[in-house]
């Protein structure tokens, strides 16, 4: 089994109300669990509202497919099993074709509702 | 005075006969989300004959209620669900016959955000009047769990496992392993009139299980008969 990594693709800031993409990130051979997810820890309005979308690609990024979504809203969440605020927002998914070393994610994150101030990851193991 | 002349005719004639379908199993899709109101998993497909989907998810909840399952837009149907309290974690498990065919996307909705981990695991040479048998569950603390299932001999059983811990998680005798995300497996096992399905780990910890057999669809076939005797 691979070793898990993860990257910054976007870094801290205020983002607005809009859509906020990354760059494709290569998914070397062996990996079968791709994910994106941004910190909670500066978003706390409840109003603020993000969906991720994330895709992956087979080939090299010439073909996209989606790969899995998902929603939230800002303010805290605590996760029950330890009683503290969950401290990121993950959406991910398994991949196939964990020998082809031509594979690549990429993701959007659409925030509504107002402007969230976060940090944006993508991750594998 | 009539007289009964037997009379063999060699006619052949067609006879159906009644076999059962081998059910086949496809490719699983897997997705998770932490802190998540929703997770849609896109690459799901279910193709094929006599169709079925199954999708078991388990999910950490602070009183956030499943408002939503659906494939390809259609909603799914519940087979059982099995919950643990303090901390307070759910898991369950969806049937949906004759799913839409081709990649198609899987979503779980919540009225809130959770922590969950979801596998929907597609089959074919279903029963589609019958599809599956009687779920059953169990959870608790332990170092393994296990569920029996009435089934039958040319079904498939089907289980979902979540084990706060897996360090050593162990498949029981008989199963295949069909896909895992997270602390979540589905496994396999070919149906017998009771099917244990079983897991065992190495610290003694919480558990979700869920489990169901599966039906094959029954196909006709037609072969020759034997001769007909008329009177």
């Amino acid at each position: 089994m691979p070793i898990p990594v993860e990257t910054t693709v976007l870094n801290e800031a205020t983002y607005a109300v809009g859509d906020y993409s990354f760059l494709p990130v290569s998914i070397p051979v062996g990996y079968t669990v791709a994910y994106a997810k941004l910190s909670r820890a500066l978003w706390l309005d409840p109003l603020t509202h993000v969906q991720w979308d994330i895709s992956v690609s087979q080939d090299s990024g010439a073909t996209w497919v989606p790969l899995a979504s998902g929603t939230s809203v800002g303010g805290i969440s605590i996760d029950p099993r330890t009683g503290i605020p969950r401290p990121f927002y993950t959406v991910g998914a398994g991949i196939s074709q964990p020998d082809n070393p031509n594979r690549q994610l990429k993701g959007t994150i659409h925030i509504t509702g107002g402007p969230i101030t976060t940090t944006i990851y993508a991750g594998l193991y | 005075m009539r007289r009964h002349i037997p009379l063999i005719l060699a006619v052949l004639i067609i006879m159906p006969t009644l076999t059962w379908a081998a059910i086949g199993i496809g490719t699983p899709c897997t997705g998770f989300g932490a802190a998540a109101s929703s997770l849609s998993i896109n690459t799901c497909t279910a193709n094929g004959s006599n169709t079925l989907v199954i999708a078991g998810f388990r999910f950490y909840t602070n009183g956030q209620a499943v408002t939503a399952v659906t494939y390809g837009g259609v909603t799914m149907t519940l087979l059982r669900a099995e919950a643990f309290t303090a901390p307070d974690f759910e898991a369950r498990q969806y049937v949906l016959i004759n799913p839409p065919s081709g990649t198609q996307t899987f979503t779980v909705s919540f009225d809130g955000a959770v922590d969950i981990d979801a596998i929907v695991v597609p089959f074919t040479g279903v029963n589609q009047s019958a599809a599956t048998g009687t779920p059953n569950g169990a959870h608790g603390g332990a170092t393994g769990a296990s569920i029996d299932l009435a089934s039958a001999a040319g079904e498939v059983v089907l289980d979902f496992l979540y084990a706060f811990d897996t360090t050593g998680l162990t498949i029981g005798a008989g199963q295949t392993q069909q896909a895992s995300i997270g602390n979540v497996r589905a496994s396999t096992e070919a149906g017998a009139a009771t099917t244990t399905m079983s897991w065992t780990w190495t610290n003694s910890d919480t558990y979700l299980m869920l489990g169901v057999p599966i039906k094959p669809a029954a196909v006709v076939t037609r072969r020759r008969g034997g001769p007909l005797w008329l009177d």
